[in-house]
């Protein structure tokens, strides 16, 4: 599978009367935009904003954020499975819009009170002291406000919001269709030198129900097993979050696409390591034989892969970091040295215990920060999205202005802050 | 800034201090004008940034036999001289030194507001039990490293009378006191792990970034010598509160626990209980409460005899999130009132 | 202590553990049916005032035997 990725960075982004690329410019026809998204009439709204890094703007109810890739060669479309067809990707040649972001904000309703399954505020600071916690604040961002009409169901929500995220950002790369990239990189791993380890990356992610969902060519992985991907089908958008009950932890679409373990080992493949390949297992099962059989398995597919290393990431909260432990040992008792990317938990001044168990083979720990500590969004006097954002869903929702200083429970509001995919510098240093 | 140097202060043992040795141990504690010992090559290290204007000397035994009167004599000696900053040891690998060290590094903060800066060895006895509370740079095991102690000693001892603000442990040089802070460094999660793991693939060193930490060991309670006498209670981690959750449990970072009253039901009903924890799917206890308190199984176990009888109210919180210590307030808080009601024993669910 | 967590109730040295069923439900099952719910429920108890009299050294898991569905 020979994947050539043609990357063209964007500076400025802007409203014009047409989309095109002019250099580093990006304009985008916004009534274009608002047609193609509004074509699905489970959204009674659409707007379109565009937020900048650096402005003294928020973005609330935050879903989703994509980034702008199409195919130009090879077998399938972007996407495939949700908004391409069913057919399989990772060959060829295909576009991304790099340093641009499609951000759906909706507010999904809330039907029931606890649990995991609440779809949870999730904001984006694009400045001040909240901003360097997620990559978003980095992005030149196209806000798709949605509105949704009333009494349809979870699914159809959960689905259009989805869909509309990816229709955009395929739309927004189109322009580049017939201009030659500035930079091409070649994806592919076919030739592997026999002198270097063999390295794999295991890939857990999180999916359950209708917004907690991680789609792997349109299908929900709720029931997935452990398996083999080629990690340029992720570069073709094969696996699309539709994960909206964790906000700060999940892998959103654009981590997905901008995987920076699999660009790293990329880069290494030739040099340290052979990249073997991916397998992506689920976590965050509820008995501990569950946990055990899928760090099994894992750890099976790395030695059939006849892995030297490993390295292993994981998606959510809570126990699904001893899922990710248990695929550690597994894979370390099978003789393959791994290294762990995780956040750590601590305690709101860090003094806690950092993880939530503890096994000697967890001797190569890389921390991409705390989940624990408080923080705070400052007053900010633009808010996109909407004029409330909707907190503590235990007590039924709590509103308060977008606009106003806000202090969440937990850091779960705070998009894409806490996840493990080792994209940004964030880590925890003992004092 | 000034450009004085700081007034510094060397606590040593009898030994390190010249006093004599292990029959020494019990001598009370007593100051020398300048630097003594392993003062000096300390001065040297110190350069023109500080100087040892007084050592004073304690006995390891003294120290720790007469705990309280040889702190408040290091906080005399020490008041007197109004030193910027006291300095402790480098204690190695002695554990009473180490404890000593540490003691009247402690004694002289509180009392003085004194910095202090101690030395030892990583695993020294005393850095277990003190490292949270004091600042302390690693020593070799033994007296023959003196002199690569000395350097991230003095530094820190500068740093800490100066009162500079610091940074991480590995930027000033000391063993960390356990409080870890969200920094943003250079390279990214991803980059560090694959140099991690090149590292580890080739047998070269590597340092992890999250060192593996040991809960304390709590020792089992005595088993009760008859269950069919005991008085029971119920207590739930499962987030499982009354419908409407009438004092506004948290779903996460739990603050209190509550109790409500069983009111002689057999079992929980649904639609009069729900549950607001943030950490697991809630529709299965939600619809049946009893998957989570099992009064129902309780009941019918008492009806038998299985036990004498059940305290008449459950106890609840939501278990995600909780920080041990909040943890362990929530267990002595409810423990109390358990043994004041005269319960033998708890069922305790966690989801 | 009633959980389906049972090794991490081990990691932090919680002393009588009883293998509960799943994280959402730890006493019963609603798959099952409701007597055998009842009977899975009820067993799982007994195993814990069982445990309440059993002299124990270190974290011991308890497993109500499996019920024969």
């Amino acid at each position: 599978m020979r994947l050539e990725l043609g990357t063209f960075p964007v500076a400025e982004l802007r409203f014009g009367s047409e989309t095109r690329l002019d250099g580093a410019r990006l304009t985008v026809d916004r009534d274009a935009v608002r047609r193609l998204v509004a074509e699905d009439l489970t959204f009674s709204r659409v707007d379109v904003e565009i937020v900048r890094p650096g402005e003294a703007c928020r973005v609330i109810h935050v879903a989703d954020t994509v980034e702008p890739r199409i195919k130009v060669a090879g077998p399938g479309a972007i996407f495939p499975g949700t908004l391409g067809p069913l057919e399989n990707v990772g060959a060829g040649r295909t576009h991304r819009l790099s340093g641009v972001a499609v951000l759906s904000s909706v507010e999904f309703p809330w039907r029931r009170v606890g649990g995991v399954i609440l779809p949870t505020e999730a904001i984006v600071d694009m400045s001040g002291p909240m901003a360097a916690y997620t990559p978003f604040s980095e992005t030149l961002n196209l806000v798709l406000v949605l509105d949704l009409q009333p009494d349809l169901t979870d699914e159809e929500y959960e689905r259009a919001v989805r869909l509309a995220g990816l229709k955009v950002a395929a739309y927004l790369a189109e322009c580049t269709r017939h201009l030659p990239p500035p930079r091409v990189d070649v994806l592919d791993l076919t030739v592997q030198d026999p002198s270097l380890p063999r390295v794999v990356y295991v890939w857990q992610i999180y999916s359950l129900e209708t917004y907690g969902g991680q789609y792997w060519y349109g299908l929900r992985l709720d029931n997935l097993f452990p398996t083999l991907i080629h990690p340029n089908e992720v570069v073709d958008g094969a696996l699309v979050s539709g994960q909206h009950t964790a906000p700060n932890v999940k892998h959103c679409t654009w981590l997905n696409q901008n995987n920076a373990v699999i660009e790293g080992l990329y880069q290494a493949h030739g040099r340290d390591f052979n990249f073997a390949g991916v397998i992506l297992v689920r976590g965050r099962y509820t008995t501990v034989e569950e946990k055990q059989r899928v760090a099994n398995q894992a750890a099976k597919l790395a030695g059939l892969l006849a892995a030297d290393g490993a390295l292993v990431t994981w998606e959510s909260s809570g126990n699904a970091q001893m899922d990710a432990i248990l695929i550690v040992q597994a894979c370390e008792r099978a003789g393959i040295k791994t290294v762990f990317l995780t956040t750590e938990y601590g305690g709101h001044e860090g003094t806690d215990v950092p993880l939530i168990y503890h096994v000697p083979e967890l001797d190569a720990i890389v921390s991409t920060g705390s989940v624990d500590q408080r923080v705070a969004f400052p007053p900010m006097p633009r808010a996109v999205g909407g004029a409330t954002v909707r907190l503590r869903p235990e007590v039924g929702g709590i509103r308060q202005s977008a606009t106003a200083a806000i202090v969440p429970d937990r850091r779960t509001e705070l998009y894409c802050s806490g996840h493990q995919l080792g994209t940004g510098r964030i880590t925890c240093l003992e004092y | 800034m000034t450009d004085q140097p700081l007034r510094l202060v060397h606590y040593l043992n009898q030994f390190f201090g010249g006093i004599g040795g292990e029959e020494q141990a019990d001598v009370g504690v007593s100051t020398r004008d300048g630097a003594v010992g392993p003062g000096l090559p300390l001065q040297r290290a110190l350069g023109g940034r500080a100087t040892v204007v007084a050592t004073v000397i304690g006995g390891d035994n003294y120290f720790n036999t007469h705990l309280d009167a040889a702190r408040a004599a290091v906080v005399e000696a020490v008041g007197r001289l109004k030193p910027d900053v006291v300095v402790a040891g480098p204690a190695f690998n002695a554990g009473r030194y180490g404890v000593a060290c540490a003691e009247a590094c402690l004694a002289v903060e509180a009392a003085l507001d004194v910095p202090t800066v101690a030395s030892m060895y990583a695993d020294n006895p005393a850095v277990a039990i003190y490292r949270r509370r004091l600042y302390i740079t690693p020593s070799g095991e033994h007296a023959s490293s003196l002199a690569a102690a000395l350097p991230p000693l003095a530094n820190l001892a500068v740093r800490r009378g100066q009162r500079a603000e610091l940074g991480p442990a590995r930027e000033e040089g000391h063993l960390g006191r356990g409080i870890r802070r969200p920094v943003f460094v250079e390279q990214t999660g991803a980059e560090r792990a694959l140099a991690m793991l090149r590292a580890k693939l080739r047998g070269e060193p590597y340092v992890t970034e999250i060192p593996l930490v040991d809960y304390e060991v709590v020792p089992p309670a005595p088993p009760l010598a008859d269950v069919c006498a005991a008085r029971l209670a119920v207590v739930t981690t499962s987030g499982l509160v009354p419908m409407g959750n009438p004092d506004r449990l948290r779903r996460s970072y739990a603050t209190e626990w509550k109790k409500y009253p069983l009111a002689g039901q057999e079992r929980l009903a649904p639609g009069e209980y729900e549950v607001v924890h943030g950490g697991y799917e809630a529709q299965y206890a939600n619809a049946n409460p009893n998957y989570v308190l099992p009064l129902d199984a309780l009941t019918e176990l008492e009806r038998e005899g299985a036990y004498r009888d059940l305290y008449p109210y459950f106890f609840t919180t939501a278990g995600v999130g909780t920080p041990t210590d909040v943890g362990e307030r929530f267990g002595r808080e409810i423990a109390a009132e358990l043994q004041a009601a005269g319960v033998d024993g708890v069922v305790l669910t966690a989801t | 202590m009633i959980t389906a967590m049972t090794t991490f109730a081990e990691n932090v040295g919680a002393s009588r553990i009883v293998a509960g069923t799943r994280i959402q439900n730890p006493c019963g099952h609603p798959a099952l049916s409701r007597e055998q719910d009842r009977a899975l429920r009820r067993r799982i108890v007994q195993t814990a005032l069982d445990a309440l009299e059993r002299p124990v050294e270190g974290p011991t898991v308890f497993r109500p035997e499996r019920l024969v569905v």
